[in-house]
């Protein structure tokens, strides 16, 4: 039991990592990408290969699988980043299903659906972390960096930008900043903090194939950060934790397993369809724009203030 | 010798498809002065402020402020270099607060550079306190100080427009661009921003403001520019302009 708690903890903080990157892109700056499990898998395939073959201790593969991502990113976003809106989510599809068929058909690199196993666990100056609760340690570890680097942006005159670009890109434009160069960069920083979660989660499951990093990959993120409150970076924390949890309850509500499979999607788009409804902002989200009532109350109370 | 006009435009076209939106219109704006564009609706005035601004580029011509030719260079590139604008529509970033839409136009703030907002905290935080110390002075300046922290929607039609012109010139005071700042507003208002332009016509360089309320073009302006079908029709003195009887046709349908 204990080990098994530990593992559906262990997927969260996984997740949390990917919902809490992508929200830097999609709930600051507006960017809605469905690529981002692919620059998971890119990541963790980077830094699968990187600890296999060149014998790249964890720390340094943790660099490589996100330097990998964010440079696939990059790439992808000096174009990319002249896309709006409906423009960028067919192209992020495109380049997701690009990235996927690669991994099935680059046999030499990937093994294709064969996979990559073996995968060491991470390890520190010779030390493996390689119980359950050491993993767990060390995916929380990674996730607190990747939390703290998102927060510092979020937080700073950066995430301003960044919000000002959801909310105007021309009025934003306008005012002096470049919105093609905070496309670029929060684009290649979203996906590298993404190539950091699949070198971890490539070290923790020991084995990957490109099942792994497919469309829903990336469904099940964006379900996560919205479910926890797009722009609030905690929230899609939390997001992901009860996106893990959800499919568990299952499990323990005697529903056979050969129904859980798709029973997991229909309550992922239930779940999504019902918040998006119900609570618009997330479980963290804060109602920025007050209710017409609010509002009334407000110019009342300012037309007893001395105009000017 | 003439001085340099603070913006010159020499045969600049635009057309959107086959309609012709703006025809070969050369104009000098006079540095340090305010000068009001008038013309009826579909003259090309905003499209004209869009050239400027670089949001779209001409088919044909050239533009330079101060000598310097613009073109090429992009909407932030041309706002970095001191031109400003508000928009007819306003534009607030609806999700900032009043302060933060001025903070967010202040230039030169080395937090929003990608790796100092990371890693060097007291850089970015000094820079905050610089930036909204300004952005505090601006909303002051047009009379808002005491709604820094309300919510475009939270704000009148007036008041959003005053953030409008605080955030514009945060971003840069060389040439600003009024697109209509008076349109929407009361008697009242418009007398309170007749007071505040004036006002900033001592501060900024050049001001190029939309315009159709004519009295407020002719009490503010020291140039006018009438602008019909994309043409240039007259310009001069606001005085001559408006009792020039092409202007008194195309407003009163004459």
């Amino acid at each position: 039991m204990e080990a098994y708690i530990l593992a559906v903890l262990a997927m969260a903080g996984i997740y949390a990592m990917l919902a809490v990157s992508y929200d830097l892109a999609f709930g600051y700056a507006g960017l809605f990408s469905v690529a981002h499990g692919a620059f998971f898998g890119i990541g963790a395939y980077a830094g699968a290969l990187s600890m296999l073959n060149l014998g790249l201790p964890f720390p340094l593969a943790l660099l490589a699988g996100a330097a990998a991502a964010g440079l696939v990113a990059a790439a992808i976003a000096l174009p990319a980043s002249r896309l709006e809106g409906d423009y960028l989510i067919v192209g992020s599809l495109a380049f997701a299903v690009i990235c996927h068929e690669l991994m099935l058909n680059l046999t030499e690199v990937t093994r294709g659906p064969m996979g990559i196993p073996g995968i060491p666990p991470p390890s520190l100056f010779g030390f493996d972390f390689d119980t359950p609760w050491l993993q767990l340690l060390v995916i929380l570890a990674v996730l607190a960096v990747i939390g703290l680097v998102a927060w510092r942006i979020a937080a700073s005159p950066y995430g301003r930008v960044l919000r000002a670009l959801k909310d105007d890109p021309t009025a934003l434009e306008a005012a002096g900043k470049s919105v093609r160069r905070r496309k670029l960069e929060i684009l290649t920083v979203s996906a590298a903090m993404a190539g950091a979660a699949g070198v971890t989660y490539a070290s923790y499951v020991a084995f990957i194939d490109p099942e792994s990093f497919i469309a829903r990959t990336s469904f099940v993120i964006i379900v996560a950060t919205v479910l926890g409150g797009a722009g609030t970076l905690w929230g899609p924390a939390i997001g992901a934790l009860v996106i893990w949890c959800v499919p568990e309850a299952l499990r323990f509500a005697g529903i056979p397993a050969t129904l859980r499979g798709p029973l997991n999607e229909i309550v992922y788009a239930a779940l999504l369809i019902l918040i998006v409804m119900l609570r618009p902002e997330g479980i963290a989200g804060r109602r920025r724009l007050r209710t017409r009532t609010e509002t009334g109350t407000t110019t009342t109370a300012s037309t007893t203030t001395p105009a000017n | 010798m003439p001085e340099v006009p603070a913006l010159r435009l020499h045969g600049v076209r635009k057309a959107f498809g086959a309609a012709v939106v703006v025809h070969d219109v050369s104009l000098d704006i006079r540095a340090r002065a305010t000068t009001g564009l008038i013309g009826p609706n579909g003259a090309g005035k905003t499209t004209l402020f869009n050239l400027v601004a670089g949001v779209v580029a001409p088919d044909a011509g050239r533009i330079e402020m101060h000598g310097q030719p613009l073109l090429g260079l992009s909407a932030a590139a041309r706002a970095a270099r001191g031109i400003s604008r508000t928009f007819q529509e306003i534009r607030l970033f609806p999700t900032l607060t009043a302060l933060e839409n001025v903070m967010v136009a202040c230039q030169g703030n080395r937090g929003e550079r990608l790796g100092t907002a990371i890693l060097r905290w007291g850089i970015a935080a000094a820079d905050q306190r610089r930036v909204q110390a300004r952005a505090e002075e601006l909303l002051a300046a047009v009379g808002l100080a005491h709604l820094a922290d309300r919510l475009p929607t939270e704000l009148s039609y007036g008041q959003q427009k005053r953030v409008g012109i605080a955030r514009a010139l945060a971003t840069g005071q060389e040439l600003l661009l009024l697109d209509e700042p008076a349109a929407g507003l009361d008697p009242d208002a418009v007398r309170d921003l007749a007071a505040l332009l004036r006002r900033l016509a001592g501060q900024v360089g050049t001001i190029l403001l939309i315009e159709h309320n004519l009295e407020l073009v002719r009490e503010l302006c020291d140039e006018a520019v009438f602008l019909d079908a994309g043409r240039v029709v007259v310009a001069g003195p606001p005085a001559e302009v408006l009792e020039d009887p092409r202007v008194w046709r195309a407003f009163m349908g004459l």
